[in-house]
């Protein structure tokens, strides 16, 4: 079974690594305000790709099969805890650019499940401060233990 | 300590199940990824068209089309019945109205011999009864289903008259054309019942005075108990009744304070159409339809083209509307697979009926073969509560 000290010494090698990887790494940039009503015109993404906005509203288009990865689909879930589900606009992720561009160098680099866990830990401990989102047979305490 | 934390991601990371498809229910429709159609059928006072788009893990969308007697007695009367029933927080509520609520329509039509308001409120009650003894039941094993609920939109065509009836914010258009210019004119018939309707949060700041809490702005949508964002439903107990509203209920559900009378309603919202010779068709379609199209573009889109395949192309338009908001191509949107696709679009179902005005004027007497089709969609093998359970799923089913 995973320990803690082995779980904690993944995540901090999976940061080195993005750090080194993040240099390289660039998005399509587009300003945009994601509650703003779509009726402006805006760019559609290439094809095979869809557009996510992070929480301080970075625009990043991304290959539909990071749809398939569980770190996307851990983040949607947070998103429509977050925000709800999306209306009229795009899609909000609740994550802040920096860690958007760890996740997607993480996916890049193929990084192993156990690594990839440490990362959902993270994320979900930084984005989502309320303890709701947990079952409630899960002593909130348990939580500190990814708060690297 | 750690491994159950670790349990929990594995819960939350399920396999896909996707090996398990299978088509809908009865026969008619066709399965093309996650649409199902049947583009055209007969009915007794006309042809439809009716469609299904699944974004949900678990179609959450439920849909019927029954078309001769409207009684439990061979004898009728006759006439066509048309359910839309949008769920929410699993498929458990629409489907149990799926499988009941038309039969008890059948069973009070027998008692009263015709078709009424008063048969139709009756049947709803039957159903949100039968429900809510269902929960009763599997509270103590299954909580999370006190949880699960549905929007509910009935249509019902008999001796020249439509009864619409709803609770929720699926809805009723009416395509008139009008003599003059020829024009076709978008006539909602159904009343609904959001919170983004002001009329609808005066309605529940008026019989909740003491609690001005009642309705509260939430991600920035109205939410009732910034909970649910309709007023009226079949199921969601845990609104309805405080008995449900305690633990092992997921927190986020539950209530601070315990309530003496139910916040939700299941009272149906009921008018009677009697239908004229210019009165060409009507669309019943979940929110996921409306959310995209407006009554006018719907109505307009049915009456410039063929009635065969009119509801796959209304859901066609609203997804090409939805991928435009979402900023990527219409061909890209359909590979997304249902659970993910949720935060694309919504379930979307639309059944689309025309009136043949010398049919429709036909006496409900006239006997006619019976049709019975039900909206499609991919399941998985075993009945879950989805997305509410994931966290315990280890330990249900």
């Amino acid at each position: 079974m995973t320990s803690a000290k082995k779980l904690l010494k993944l995540a901090k090698k999976w940061q080195r690594l993005a750090n080194m990887k993040r240099k390289r790494i660039s998005f399509p940039r587009a300003t945009r305000n994601p509650g703003e009503s779509c009726n402006t015109p805006s760019v559609v993404a290439d094809k095979g790709h869809f557009v996510v906005y992070t929480a301080d509203q970075r625009r990043f288009v991304l290959p539909l099969e990071y749809l398939n990865k569980e770190i996307f689909k851990e983040l949607f879930r947070m998103s429509e805890e977050e925000f709800g589900l999306p209306r009229n606009g795009a899609i909000t992720l609740p994550c802040d650019a920096v860690s958007m561009e760890y996740v997607v160098a993480m996916i890049q680099q193929k990084v192993a499940k156990d690594l990839e866990k440490a990362l959902v830990m993270s994320i979900s401990n930084g984005c989502y401060s309320s303890s709701s989102y947990l079952p409630p047979d899960l002593p909130n305490k348990q939580i500190l233990i990814c708060s690297f | 300590m750690l491994s159950e934390l670790m349990n929990f991601f594995r819960a939350c990371f399920r396999p896909r199940s996707d090996r398990y498809i299978h088509t809908g229910s009865d026969a008619g429709g066709r399965q093309d990824g996650l649409l199902w159609y049947k583009d055209s059928g007969q009915h007794l006072n006309g042809d439809f068209s009716m469609a299904v788009v699944q974004a949900n893990n678990l179609l959450e969308d439920q849909s019927q089309f029954e078309s001769g007697s409207l009684s439990l007695n061979e004898t009728g009367p006759f006439g066509t019945f048309i359910g839309v029933y949008d769920g929410h927080g699993g498929p458990e509520t629409s489907r149990y109205v799926n499988n009941h609520l038309f039969q008890h329509l059948k069973r009070f039509t027998a008692e009263q011999q015709s078709m009424s308001v008063d048969v139709i409120r009756k049947a709803y009650q039957a159903t949100e009864d039968g429900f809510m003894s269902l929960v009763t039941k599997q509270w103590p094993l299954k909580p999370q289903i006190a949880a699960v609920g549905s929007c509910c939109l009935v249509g019902v065509v008999c001796n020249g008259t439509l009864y619409i009836a709803n609770l929720g914010d699926s809805r009723a258009v009416l395509g008139r054309v009008m003599k003059a210019t020829g024009e076709v004119l978008a006539i909602q018939l159904s009343a609904e019942h959001n919170v983004c309707i002001e009329s609808v949060r005066q309605e529940l700041h008026s019989l909740h005075p003491e609690d001005p809490q009642i309705v509260v702005l939430k991600h920035n949508v109205w939410r009732v108990k910034g909970l649910i964002q309709i007023s009226r439903s079949i199921g969601d107990v845990y609104l309805k009744k405080a008995e449900f509203n305690r633990e092992p209920l997921y927190a986020k559900f539950r209530l601070r304070e315990p309530f003496k009378k139910p916040i939700l309603s299941a009272e149906p919202t009921i008018s009677v159409h009697p239908l004229q010779p210019h009165d060409q068709f009507i669309i019943f379609a979940s929110d996921g339809l409306w959310e995209h199209l407006t009554n006018q573009e719907a109505v307009d889109m049915v009456q410039n083209h063929p009635h065969s395949g009119s509801a796959r192309r209304l859901i066609k338009a609203a997804l090409q509307e939805a991928a435009k908001k979402r900023e990527m191509r219409y061909s890209d949107l359909k590979k997304i697979d249902r659970g993910v696709r949720r935060h694309f679009h919504d379930d979307i179902t639309v059944i689309v009926v025309f009136l043949d005005s010398n049919l429709v004027s036909r006496a409900s007497s006239v006997k006619s073969p019976s049709i019975s089709v039900r909206g499609g969609g991919i399941n998985l093998p075993h009945n879950t509560l989805a997305p509410l359970t994931t966290p315990m799923e280890a330990g249900s089913t």
